[in-house]
C-alpha cells in the first residue's frame, strides 16, 4: 500500500492537504505560446512608422512627435525582425538608420517608435545622451526590446 | 555650430578660390571636408549649399557655397538601449 493510500486510511484531512499542496506546486508552472508574444512584437512592426530623437522622455504622441522631437527617419515593416529571444520568449530587432537628419538642435536622451497614423505612441527607450545639431545628420544604432516567457 | 579650419589647400579657380581643409567643430567633433569660403554654418549634407557665418583672417567670405564631399557631415551615433520585459 502506498504511503497516500495508508494516509488516505488512517488521516483523510492530512491526505487531502497533501494533494491539494501538490496540485497547486503543479499549477505554478506557466507558459505561453509564440503566437501571444508576436502578436505585441506585431503591433509594433505592422503601425511604426516613425522613429523619433527626443530630448526628453516622451509620454505621449505628440510629445514624441513634436515637442520633443530633433530628428526623425520613416519607418516600414521591413525594419523590423522578430526571432527568438536572447533569453527566453521573442524578440523585435530594429533596424539601424544611418543618415538621418536632424531637424533641431538639442541633446538627444530617448528615441520613440511612432504609429503615426494612430497617434499612438508605442515605445520609448534611452541612450547616452548625444549633442545634435540642425542641418547635420545622426546615425541611429540598431536595438531590440524581448519579451521573456513568464516564470 | 561653429567650424575652425586646422588646415587648409586653396585653389584658384575662374569662378573664385575653392578650400578644402581639416576642421574642428567647436563641440569637439570632428571631420574633414572641402568647400569654399571658408566658415560654414555646420557640417554639410551632400550637395547642400553652405552659408557662411563670419570671416577668417582678411578675407571675406560671404558667399553661399556648395559641399563637394559629403561623407564627413556629423554623423554621431546614436545607440538606443534594449529592452527586457518580464512576466
Amino acid at each position: 500500500m502506498s504511503l497516500f493510500a495508508t494516509l488516505l486510511f488512517a488521516s483523510p484531512w492530512i491526505a487531502a492537504a497533501i494533494l491539494s499542496l501538490s496540485l497547486l506546486l503543479l499549477g505554478m508552472a506557466k507558459s505561453v505560446h509564440d503566437d501571444v508574444l508576436d502578436g505585441a512584437l506585431n503591433i509594433v512592426k505592422n503601425n511604426c512608422t516613425r522613429m523619433t530623437l527626443c530630448n526628453a522622455e516622451p509620454t505621449t504622441y505628440t510629445e514624441a512627435n513634436a515637442t520633443f522631437a530633433l530628428a526623425d527617419v520613416t519607418m516600414a515593416a521591413g525594419d523590423f525582425t522578430a526571432a527568438n529571444g536572447d533569453t527566453s520568449g521573442r524578440k523585435l530587432t530594429i533596424a539601424a538608420k544611418n543618415a538621418v537628419p536632424v531637424d533641431t538642435t538639442g541633446t538627444s536622451t530617448h528615441v520613440a517608435l511612432l504609429d503615426v497614423t494612430n497617434s499612438k505612441l508605442l515605445y520609448v527607450t534611452t541612450h547616452t545622451s548625444q549633442a545634435l545639431t540642425s542641418g547635420n545628420t545622426a546615425n541611429i544604432g540598431s536595438w531590440k526590446f524581448e519579451i521573456a516567457d513568464p516564470t | 555650430m561653429r567650424i575652425e579650419i586646422l588646415e587648409q589647400e586653396i585653389k584658384q579657380l575662374p569662378y573664385g578660390a575653392m578650400l578644402k581643409g581639416e576642421v574642428r567643430v567647436v563641440d569637439e567633433q570632428f571631420g574633414r571636408f572641402a568647400c569654399a569660403n571658408g566658415w560654414a554654418r555646420h557640417l554639410p549634407a551632400d550637395g547642400e549649399t553652405l552659408v557662411p557665418t563670419g570671416t577668417r583672417g582678411s578675407q571675406d567670405y560671404h558667399d553661399p557655397v556648395v559641399w563637394k564631399e559629403g561623407d564627413a557631415a556629423q554623423k554621431p551615433l546614436v545607440q538606443p538601449a534594449d529592452i527586457q520585459l518580464s512576466h
